[in-house]
């Protein structure tokens, strides 16, 4: 670390964000443009002098990538986290490692690996693992008319509730990932906490028909737990959080095809009762 | 073993092995009478009773098994055989059809750790370690690092 702290810093910042403290301190003034754009929505600008994780980024010219060949370097503490000549893949590494850190660390919420949209003013959370079909269902809930809260992570508080953490859908192809906001798909992002509906256990098999059943809220909270990143770290409470979210929630399980036609299928039967 | 009881399931989670199980009504109940102090045929007893309806004595014994199969137990049960060691399908060919619904079940999970719980990169994505790529190989191609198969 002392190596990094006799490099010429001429300006840093500190954010608040999920409860967490998070320091940037860069070489150029123009970087922290950058910085202020990594950080998620809500973040707020910080007093404090101490942080849980410092990013130092030297170098580079956020304007016209590669003019000049000067590389970015990002730290994370101490840890070099990448070295290129592309702002944008510095962005993505960025937002990458501190959306890791927030989810894991975050004091009073916990993170689950989930797509979440907002129907009639209730969430209805997608829990599962990559390539699981999430972002397309999500996608398809979008053109639907329902409100975007997150392509990545549901962000639960004591009381169950879901706030927002709207970063753009990572839409992927065979070899590549494109971003896309919500605004692209006629939909807004939400706003505030709502409280769970629907809580979808489900994942994508091409021809097959979405025929869920209806399971029980401790199936739907080993779901949860499935996929929430502090579980080993804070099971009891994760177990609390996640008893809070499915109690008021309906639960369906099941194997789905074609994200529209669940999509309709949800709207149809599910989305008439709230 | 942290224990959450929900209206009629019971959340059990084991901090040695990260494991978290969701015991239906009749396996939790089963389950809190298997405190070392009752035998086989005073848990059959009072579950009937909780329950309100006969049950069999081999309905314990499946929910010990399972119980076992999952860690859920301080000691090692001697081996089952016998009648005391029937299926599911072979008890309820047993007790009747009626009987199914008071079968115990238990549900079990492996919580992740958090570089399993997040997403991952595809082929070709920019990386930083072998967990943020979905094929966990993330290798250096030319200067870079990136997700390969």
């Amino acid at each position: 670390m002392e190596k990094l702290d006799r490099l010429g810093w001429v300006a840093g910042l500190t954010f608040t964000t999920f409860g967490v403290r998070i320091g940037v301190r860069v070489t150029s003034t123009e970087l922290l443009d950058l910085a202020s754009s990594v950080f998620p929505a809500g973040s707020k600008v910080s007093a404090s002098r101490t942080v849980e994780r410092l990013y130092s980024v030297v170098g580079g010219s956020t304007r016209g990538g590669d003019s000049g060949r000067r590389f970015f370097l990002l730290y994370g503490n101490v840890a070099r986290l990448t070295r290129t000549l592309n702002s944008q893949e510095l962005y993505e590494i960025w937002q990458s490692d501190m959306d890791f850190y927030i989810a894991q660390r975050a004091p009073r919420k916990l993170f689950v690996h989930a797509g979440v949209v907002a129907w009639k003013g209730h969430a209805i959370v997608i829990p599962g693992r990559s390539h699981s079909g999430k972002t397309t269902l999500v996608k398809a809930f979008l053109q639907a008319g329902a409100t975007y809260y997150s392509d990545e992570f549901a962000v639960f508080d004591e009381r169950g509730r879901v706030h927002p953490f709207p970063r753009p859908l990572s839409v992927r192809t065979l070899n590549t990932t494109r971003k896309i906001t919500p605004e692209e798909l006629g939909s807004l992002p939400g706003t505030g906490p709502i409280p769970t509906g629907l809580i979808m256990l489900t994942h994508y098999d091409a021809g097959v028909r979405w025929r869920p059943r209806q399971t029980s809220s401790g199936r739907a909270i080993l779901g949860l737990l499935a996929n929430t990143l502090a579980a080993r770290r804070q099971p009891e409470g994760a177990l609390a959080t996640l008893e809070q979210v499915a109690s008021g929630a309906q639960v369906l399980q099941g194997t789905r095809g074609e994200a529209r036609e669940t999509v309709e299928s949800i709207v149809y039967h599910w989305g008439k009762k709230v | 073993m942290i224990l959450r009881e929900l209206s009629d399931e019971c959340l059990l989670y084991d901090e040695t092995t990260n494991h978290a199980h969701c015991l239906n009504q009749v396996a939790a109940e089963v389950w809190k009478l298997c405190d070392g102090r009752n035998n086989i045929a005073e848990i059959t007893l009072a579950l009937g009773r909780h329950l309100n309806r006969r049950v069999e004595e081999e309905l314990i014994w499946m929910a010990v098994r399972r119980f076992q199969k999952c860690g859920l137990f301080l000691n090692t049960i001697p081996e089952l055989s016998g009648t005391n060691a029937l299926s599911r399908r072979e008890l309820a060919r047993k007790v009747g059809r009626g009987a199914v619904v008071a079968f115990p079940l238990v549900t079990s999970v492996l919580v992740p750790t958090p570089a399993t719980a997040a997403s991952c990169f595809p082929l070709l994505h920019i990386c930083t370690s072998n967990s943020q790529c979905c094929s966990n190989h993330c290798g250096l191609q030319g200067a870079s690092l990136i997700c390969l198969p």
